[in-house]
């Protein structure tokens, strides 16, 4: 049966050929777009906004995204010791990392070994509980704190101490302390790669360089910077490392270990801001309990902070809606085509049909061997425009490495072919096809045999 | 006694033209007996042809009734009529209408990929048996274009007998072929009538026809004479 419908399909080549083409290029543009939207979707979510991260705040007197907090400002609200362990209970939650910002200003300076040059900066910081980062990190992560484990030697100058302390102001005078650990986030290594590098002509930094890095320090003043002092307590320079990459650290900032946090918020603004979240980052275990988890957290009055994950996943809808319809025009015209191809089919096997009619076809039987042909052209014309987008893909990949600058987030492979988008889209091309084979093939079966056979 | 193969009474076939109608068939009655030999001659647009299309099923545009092997034409549906052309009826035309881009013996195996029937199924066998006795055996994979006016003729008998039909019915099937061809294609309507027992309706206007007839009537005015 099969066999005869492509022997069928192959003797109407001349016929079908055009209209092959159309179908080709329908389910070619259909695919090789929504792959290439499923892609970036997978990596706007997977990586630059993974969605089993939930970012959440108070309810209401909520941190800007940015989060600087202007000294004196005070707190806003912030979460209680209390509802973190109530959020840590939700079930599908797989981790709860409470966060405390600076509450004070900060500015850090430094790293010549690794950018040529001293890099000068206002310091965005929160800090996290060590202990929750540590198996990420491994046992013998500089990320702890490091708060009593000094040897409070006297000193005068970074060199008068042990390898891994530094001269620091104590409370009194200088003594010997450990350097405070800090930990940035990818996004912001893909930023600094992505754009900064180029703008700025600094060096790239791959994760070789990162895993050299580590230990690196900084210098950073608490308590003051360029946008004013805090009210009180004793502004000064600390020496912060490099702790690593994580996927816990604010996105553009640093991140301490919490302990750092909780002390110097008390210092510099006061008790009531070393106790209390500014905010929480809630992991998900599995991707299908965001929602669920997300409505459990709106009960218990917190706000889910959007990163503008939802712009860019609208964006990402209208290209893909865009480009469904361009490919769904040409289904059409291609669907038109197939149907001029069969009109003509049918009348040049007019005679045929009238004599498979007499030796006892049904009008079902014809009807259904021009479906059969359609569906035939519907899956080989979607066959073809499959390969047809995997091999512009694969072109197009090689186009963006070689060609397109480096941006954060640059994936090395820009689109993502499912099985479930190849099985649509051949069931897509495959419908184009039946419509347009429908009607000549139903005027076909309907044809008076005598008069065929005429 | 046993009722008639065919049985038409009151049968009336009428073409459109333009702003009236012609009448072809008026009021025709017809009764063919089981087994039974019988031609049909008239003139050229006498309507033989059209006679032989409502009594195989292939026409269901007239009045009256048609009764062929016990199935009343005039109330069945596609499916029936479909059914009835593969089982009961076995045609051969006047111009042979074979399938030119199939083989001799794809041809003659035509009606089996229409045939409801469970059970027996039609083998490459069967229809080298059928090639065989219409005198093509070897012949099979011939291309039809290839072949003569009287192996198209055999072929296309073939695929008429293949399913066993009860009723053969047959339009000028001697029409296009010279005389000892067309002897040898009648001799076998003979042997099928003598050995299958297969009611034969043939339409033509050569005397040597209707010669192996058991009966000859004329078609004039719409009407069998
Ligand atoms: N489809 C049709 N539409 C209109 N008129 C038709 C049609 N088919 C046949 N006729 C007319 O009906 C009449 C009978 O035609 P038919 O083919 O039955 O004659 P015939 O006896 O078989 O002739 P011939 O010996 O030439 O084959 C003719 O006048 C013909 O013009
Ligand atoms: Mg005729």
């Amino acid at each position: 049966m099969s066999s005869v419908i492509l022997r069928n399909v192959y003797r109407a080549r001349e016929h079908l050929g055009s209209s092959l083409f159309g179908v080709v290029a329908g389910v070619g543009v259909f695919v090789f777009f929504l792959a290439l939207g499923a892609g970036l979707r997978g990596v706007i979510q997977g990586e630059v906004f993974p969605i089993e991260r939930l970012e959440v705040v108070p309810a209401k007197g909520g941190l800007s995204s940015l989060g600087i907090m202007a000294p004196g400002s005070g707190q806003g609200r912030t979460i209680p010791e209390k509802k973190v362990r109530r959020v840590r209970k939700i079930k599908g939650v797989k981790e709860v990392y409470p966060r405390m910002r600076f509450g004070f200003p900060a500015k850090a300076w430094g790293g010549e070994g690794v950018f040529g040059q001293t890099m000068w900066t206002e310091v965005v910081a929160d800090g996290i509980p060590a202990m929750l980062v540590r198996e990420d990190l491994g046992e013998d992560s500089l990320f702890r704190d490091w708060s009593g484990k000094d040897s409070g030697k006297a000193c005068s100058l970074d060199s008068d101490c042990p390898k891994s302390e530094y001269c620091g102001h104590g409370p009194r005078s200088r003594v010997c302390m450990h350097p405070v650990p800090f930990l940035v986030s990818r996004y912001l290594i893909e930023l600094y790669n992505g754009t900064l590098v180029s703008a700025h002509n600094l060096p790239n930094l791959p994760d070789w360089a990162l895993r050299k890095a580590r230990g690196m320090r900084l210098h950073m003043d608490i308590g003051r910077s360029s946008l004013g002092d805090a009210p009180k307590g004793r502004p000064r320079e600390v020496q912060i490392a490099f702790a690593g990459v994580s996927e816990q650290a604010i996105d553009i900032g640093i991140t301490v270990p919490l302990a750092y946090v909780q002390r110097w918020n008390g210092e510099f603004v006061g008790p009531e801001a070393s106790s209390g979240y500014s905010s929480l980052s809630v992991v998900v275990a599995n991707k299908d309990e965001v929602t669920f988890v997300a409505e459990m957290l709106k009960r218990a009055g917190l706000v889910i902070r959007s990163k503008g994950e939802e712009q860019i996943g609208l964006m990402i809808m209208l290209f893909e809606t865009t480009f469904i319809v361009i490919s769904i025009l040409i289904l059409l015209i291609s669907s038109l085509n197939i149907s001029h191809a069969f009109f003509l089919l049918a009348r040049d096997r007019r005679r045929e049909l009238g004599i498979r009619r007499a030796v006892g076809a049904t009008q079902a039987d014809i009807l259904g061997s021009f479906l059969l042909e359609g569906a035939a052209v519907g899956i080989v014309g979607g066959l073809f425009g499959v390969v047809l987008a995997v091999a512009c893909s694969v072109l197009g990949n090689f186009l963006a490495a070689s060609f397109l600058p480096d941006f954060p987030f640059k994936p090395d492979d820009f689109f993502h072919f499912s099985p479930v988008l190849i099985l649509v889209s051949l069931v897509v091309g495959t419908f184009s096809c039946l419509v347009g084979a429908m009607f000549p093939a139903f005027r076909a079966s309907r044809e008076d045999p005598t008069r065929a056979l005429m | 006694m046993t009722d008639p193969t065919i049985q038409v009474s009151s049968l009336r076939k009428s073409f459109a033209h333009g702003s009236g109608r012609t009448d072809v068939l008026c009021s025709l009655d017809l009764e063919v007996d089981a087994g039974e030999i019988i031609a049909i001659k008239g003139r050229s647009g006498s309507g033989k042809t059209s006679l032989l299309n409502i009594l195989g099923g292939l026409d269901r545009d007239f009045r009256g009734t048609v009764r062929v092997a016990s199935h009343d034409l005039d109330t069945m549906v596609d499916r029936a009529l479909s059914l009835f052309r593969n089982e009961v009826i076995g045609f051969v035309f006047q111009s042979f209408h074979l399938i030119d881009s199939m083989t001799c013996s794809e041809n003659v195996a035509l009606p089996a990929a229409y045939s409801r029937r469970r059970g027996h199924s039609i083998t490459p066998r069967n229809v080298e048996k059928v090639l065989e006795r219409v005198g093509l055996s070897g012949l099979g994979e011939e291309e039809t274009r290839t072949m003569s006016g009287g192996q198209k003729q055999r072929a296309a008998i073939g695929r008429a007998i293949l399913l066993g039909p009860r009723v053969l019915l047959c339009d000028e099937p001697t029409g296009n072929l010279d005389v000892e061809t067309g002897a040898q294609i009648l001799k076998l309507f003979q042997d099928l009538n003598a050995s299958e027992g297969m009611t034969v309706v043939l339409v033509t206007h050569e005397d040597r026809v209707a010669r192996i007839a058991g009966r000859v009537l004329n078609l004039e005015g719409g009407v069998l004479v």
